[in-house]
């Protein structure tokens, strides 16, 4: 949004859409991945990633709309002829083909000189890590190894852009963690743009410079990890991106840098200063690692009373804890509060550590605590979208 | 070991009996007639001393026309066949959607009416007064009426028609089970159409072709019912001849002779191929 | 056959089709043969065939074996071994035949006539029948074979000697039918009906009034041509041409016909077993045919017509025989003596279209049949015609060149 302004991006989509018989998988999306970033799509599943993938690729014709690869108009260019390579959901590895010839096979299509495929094919081998491998049939490798290959098999073309559907999906927590180490690693190597996509956020949340939430065929927002996770623009996105407590409630009163909200439960907490007037119904999404707890004196005891002062410092929900978990990192809690809202609450200070029946009081900054976009409707979100593309 | 040793016979068991009764018992009830003698009426009659008498008439020089006329049939029709099945298993695997079973069904109908039926159909069609020559002169690609009923052409025509569904089905599984994947995988990697179908489609649905092939070849060898029908007189097959053997000349044991010679010969070509393309698929 | 079928050509045709090898003259060696059966019990097969005297390498007519040699061998000592002066017949009578091969009203006379319930059965091909009854125990008491099969049925036992004290009527058959090559003193069959092979031709196609075996060998016809798919016929139709006997067993002779049939073989477009489609679907121009084929593809096509050659052509006749193993054998003979009864022979010969050998018969024949040349040749032509005979094992002679025909480049 700030720089390359002026460059002309790598790929740039328009109103690119989609639609199989009564199925739209993409709707209107406009995208500009920059060149050389690690660009990630990340939505639930058979919110339209693999097609909108598919369509920068040449794989699936666009119902309406246009894809441009470094402002070349290529929305009728079948794949082969398209700068880009694809590393296949399923890796989708030629099964009559060794690992050699799968890598080779893309070279061989351009018809590079046997020097320069043993070449190539050796060096992208060494890039993933398979020396050796080059005889192995792809049905005697493991799930990693079968991964590598898809995945040299698409580098040694030397691709503008590289497009990576899922590529760790079904592999176990520990491989998934160790490869996405690899694959910054290789895009930093081979320098190209990386099209990412995703469903687990916390993958795309490590790998990429910038993510592009879908649902439902849309882009709900657009933005680096950190813009994402700390102002996610509505509901859809900040459930997304991490765990989040998310309260609703209707404003009471709005000062300067602070705001006092009445949940549901008609318990009164802080909210931030940019908030609707008094009276609008309201949505706000607090981080667990945002909210402090503090010791009630009383013990045990249940807490009975709607405590906390609404314009007394930091406001205070208070309740009992209910539930506790210990992530290594710190400490999960989830707490119930006097009116029965449960919030989840991330300690990382092992000074605060608190059983299950503990009366604690929640506080948070009131500017930690965002104001979300009153709406769960996809389609304002995307025409929102919108507006953000053009005006980057 | 040895208890390993014999799970593994009892389950091969039904499939070994299977081949027995099937395959090799009848096979050796021929080869023993065909070492026999004919009687004055039609008899196999071994008790005058076995011998491979018959085997030296079968060779004679005098049966290579038929046998090449069996081959050309057969090859042709299995080409043919192949070539017509591809495309139609192809397109119904990819483009069939939820109405494949539906869409296999409707090729296949054609094959459940009586084989006699299509056989007329086809005489119908063929002969000098018939539909084809009808629509040839009437469009004025011919004046004449052209000998189409009793040629080659009409055999090799009949029986591709006839074996169609045998290349049809094993194709159609052998394309059902490609990834569509690995094909977008092969166009992605700067493969035209063409190519993807050259380096990716077709050696992995070579199985399905060579089990195909087999399933045409084999029956069309024996075909001896569609070149005696939409066949004349100069498209005799072996097979035509062992048939005679056997009902109208009632000389079994040359009959069986000639066959066991034919059996013999396809099933060494059939394994011999088998080796040759398993071993070039695998490499 | 095909030209017995009921109900329309192309019914006819399929079923035709559907029995490959129909040529009527190939399913009756298969019959004769039944001796093949045999080939699980070889030892069976052998046995049969030491018993019978060969018939030598004589093909004289006297291939027929003399009833009194065998007849103690091979029936069973059945009533009619000794004449019944007052014969009672049986309640029941079961008759097998080809369908539509009968009168309208001719079981129903009979049964009227003796108090007899008949259950008349059809076969639709020959194989069926002789499939039927080759173990003896069809449960029929008549059925219909044709001449050139009976030597061979009564040595495998499958029928029995006639008592022709039962069968008065046999008066009524015409002298060359009273004492024929295959069936001396008519033993053990009566005839029934007979039929020709001979030319076919369409006269719209070929030109002139042709008379010669010659035109089935014209280049002008090229693709046109067809024969029998029946090696017998097909090699009398070549032995006739050059004045040879349609049951030779000359090498020499049987070596020449081969050639001749090799020349001819580029010239022909089909072998057929399906004459009538062949010629009325106006394929085949000149077509080796039988007569009653021959005239129902007139009925389809009437530029059709049909001669004997002037070198002689094939007569052929079907016979009624009294089966091994009858339960019914009285009811059976006055069957078949009432089928010889001058007006019921008429009656079916005015139904099927086919002559009998009835020489009774004939005032009470419709006129239109018998001035009809192609089923009723006259005297001339008849004198020409030769009948196929049971040649014994000398018929391998005939298959053997048969097959380097067909299978001759
Ligand atoms: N070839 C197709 N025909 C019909 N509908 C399709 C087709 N491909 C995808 N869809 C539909 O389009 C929508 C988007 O599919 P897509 O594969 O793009 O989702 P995705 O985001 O990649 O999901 P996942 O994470 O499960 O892979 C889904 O509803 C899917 O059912
Ligand atoms: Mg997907």
């Amino acid at each position: 949004m700030e720089a390359a302004t002026n460059a002309v991006p790598e790929i740039r989509l328009r109103d690119l859409t989609k639609q199989f018989r009564e199925v739209l998988a993409v709707d209107h999306v406009n995208l500009e991945i920059r060149t050389g970033e690690f660009f990630s799509l990340l939505g639930p599943s058979g919110c339209g990633k693999t097609t909108t993938l598919r369509m920068m690729g040449g794989l699936e014709a666009p119902t309406s709309g246009t894809v441009e690869i470094r402002g070349n108009d290529v929305t009728r260019q079948p794949p082969e002829r398209r700068p880009v390579n694809t590393v296949f959901q399923n890796y989708a590895l030629f099964p009559h083909l060794n690992v050699f010839e799968n890598v080779a096979f893309g070279l061989r299509r351009r018809h590079e000189t046997k020097d320069e495929i043993r070449r190539r094919v050796g060096d992208a081998l060494a890039l993933v890590r398979l020396t050796g491998l080059d005889t192995r049939s792809p049905d005697r490798l493991s799930g990693g190894q079968q991964q590598r290959v898809a995945l040299a098999r698409a580098l040694v073309c030397q691709p503008m852009v590289l497009l990576l559907d899922e590529p760790l999906g079904a592999l176990d927590l520990k491989l998934r963690k160790q490869l996405q180490v690899e694959l910054k690693r290789i895009q930093r190597e081979v320098g190209i743009t990386f099209v990412y996509v995703t469903h687990d956020q916390e993958e795309a949340l490590t790998l990429s410079d910038r993510i592009a939430v879908m649902r439902a065929g849309q882009v709900e927002q657009l933005g680096s990890p950190e813009e994402l996770y700390d102002r996610p623009r509505n509901r859809f996105v900040a459930g997304f991106i991490g765990t989040t407590n998310i309260l609703d409630g209707e404003v009471v009163s709005v000062s300067q840098d602070r705001s006092v909200v009445r949940l549901g439960t008609g318990e009164l907490c802080p909210g931030p200063g940019r908030a609707p007037a008094a009276g609008q119904p309201v949505e706000l999404a607090i981080r667990p690692e945002a909210i402090e707890l503090r010791a009630m004196p009383g013990g045990a005891e249940r807490a009975s009373s709607l405590g906390g002062s609404p314009d007394g410092g930091a406001s205070a929900l208070r309740g009992n804890i209910e539930q506790s978990a210990y992530l290594g990192t710190g400490i999960s809690y989830i707490v119930r509060t006097v009116g029965g809202q449960l919030v989840t609450v991330l300690c990382t200070r092992p000074a605060d550590r608190f059983d299950t029946g503990d009366l604690v009081e929640l506080a948070w900054e009131p500017a930690s605590a965002l104001v979300l976009a009153p709406t769960d409707e996809p389609g304002q979100a995307a025409a929102q979208s919108k507006t953000d593309a053009q005006e980057a | 070991m040895m208890r390993g040793r014999l799970r593994e016979g009892a389950l091969l068991f039904p499939g070994i009996s299977w081949l027995f009764v099937f395959f090799a018992a009848p096979l050796a009830i021929i080869f023993v007639v065909s070492l026999g003698q004919r009687d004055a009426y039609g008899g196999a009659v071994l008790d005058k001393g076995l011998s491979f008498a018959n085997y030296l008439r079968a060779l004679e020089p005098s049966f290579l026309p038929t046998v090449a006329n069996s081959l050309k049939y057969a090859t042709a029709t299995t080409l043919l066949a192949i070539g017509i099945s591809y495309p139609i298993a192809y397109w119904i695997s990819r483009h069939g959607g939820r109405r494949k079973g539906l869409l296999l069904i409707l090729v296949m109908l054609p094959f459940w009416t009586s084989w006699v039926i299509r056989t007329y159909a086809w005489m119908i069609i063929l002969r000098d007064n018939g539909v084809l020559n009808g629509v040839l002169q009437a469009t004025g690609i011919t004046h004449d009426p052209l000998i189409l009923l009793n040629t080659d052409f009409a055999v090799v025509l009949g029986m591709t028609y006839g074996f169609l569904p045998f290349s049809i089905l094993p194709l159609y599984v052998s394309i059902d089970r490609v990834d569509v994947s690995v094909v977008a995988a092969a166009r992605d990697l700067y493969s035209s159409p063409g190519q993807a179908f050259r380096h990716v489609t077709l050696p992995l649905t070579m199985p399905g072709v060579i089990a195909a092939s087999l399933l045409t070849f084999i029956p069309a060898i024996g075909d001896f019912v569609t070149p005696d029908i939409l066949g004349g007189a100069q498209t005799t097959t072996i097979a035509k001849v062992i048939q005679s053997l056997f009902l109208s000349a009632r000389d079994w044991p040359f009959g069986a002779a000639l066959g066991f010679l034919l059996i013999l010969a396809t099933v060494i070509g059939t394994v011999s191929t088998l080796r040759i393309l398993r071993a070039e698929v695998i490499g | 056959m095909t030209d017995r079928q009921p109900s329309g050509e192309e019914l006819a045709r399929l079923q035709a089709l559907m029995a490959v090898p129909l040529s009527r003259r190939r399913l009756l060696q298969r019959a004769a043969g039944l001796g093949a059966l045999a080939v699980i019990a070889p030892a069976a097969a052998a046995c049969g065939t030491a018993a019978s005297p060969s018939p030598a390498s004589s093909p004289s007519p006297t291939a027929a074996p003399q009833p009194s040699a065998s007849a103690g061998a091979s029936t069973p000592a059945a009533p009619t071994a000794q004449p019944t002066p007052q014969p009672k017949p049986e309640a029941e009578l079961f008759v097998y035949n080809y369908a539509d091969y009968i009168g309208d009203t001719t079981i129903a006379d009979f049964e009227a006539k003796y108090g007899v319930k008949v259950t008349y059965d059809f076969f639709d091909t020959y194989d069926t029948m002789t499939a039927k009854i080759a173990d003896g125990h069809s449960g029929y008491d008549v059925t219909f074979v044709t001449s050139v099969d009976v030597p061979g049925f009564f040595k495998n036992g499958l029928v029995q000697p006639l008592d022709l004290a039962l069968i008065p009527n046999r008066a009524n058959l015409a002298a060359e039918w009273a004492n024929p090559g295959y069936d001396p003193d008519n033993a053990h069959s009566m005839p029934y009906m007979w039929w020709t092979t001979g030319v076919a031709y369409d006269s719209a196609r070929v030109s002139g009034e042709p008379t010669s075996w010659k035109t089935l060998w014209d280049p002008a016809y090229k693709g046109h041509l067809a024969m029998l798919d029946d090696y017998r016929e097909t090699f009398a139709a070549a032995l006739i041409q050059l004045g040879f006997s349609a049951n030779t067993v000359s090498d020499t002779e049987l070596d020449a016909a081969l050639a001749l049939l090799q020349q001819q073989k580029p010239l022909l477009r089909t072998y057929t077993a399906d004459d009538i489609g062949a010629l009325a679907s106006g394929d085949v121009w000149v077509c080796h045919a039988w007569a009653a084929d021959a005239r129902q593809a007139m009925a389809e096509r009437p530029t059709i017509k049909y001669y004997l050659p002037e070198e002689g052509a094939i007569r052929g006749s079907d016979t009624m025989v009294l089966l091994a193993g009858a339960q019914h054998p009285i009811a059976a003979q006055l069957f078949i003596d009432f089928m010889l009864d001058a007006s019921v022979s008429a009656a079916n010969t005015n139904k099927t279209g086919y002559m009998g050998p009835n020489e009774a018969a004939r005032t009470f024949i419709d006129p239109s049949i018998l001035s009809d040349p192609t089923l009723n040749p006259g005297e001339a032509a008849i004198a020409k015609l030769q009948e196929l005979l049971d040649l014994g094992p000398d018929l391998a002679k005939y298959h053997d060149r048969w097959s380097k025909l067909r299978a001759g480049a």
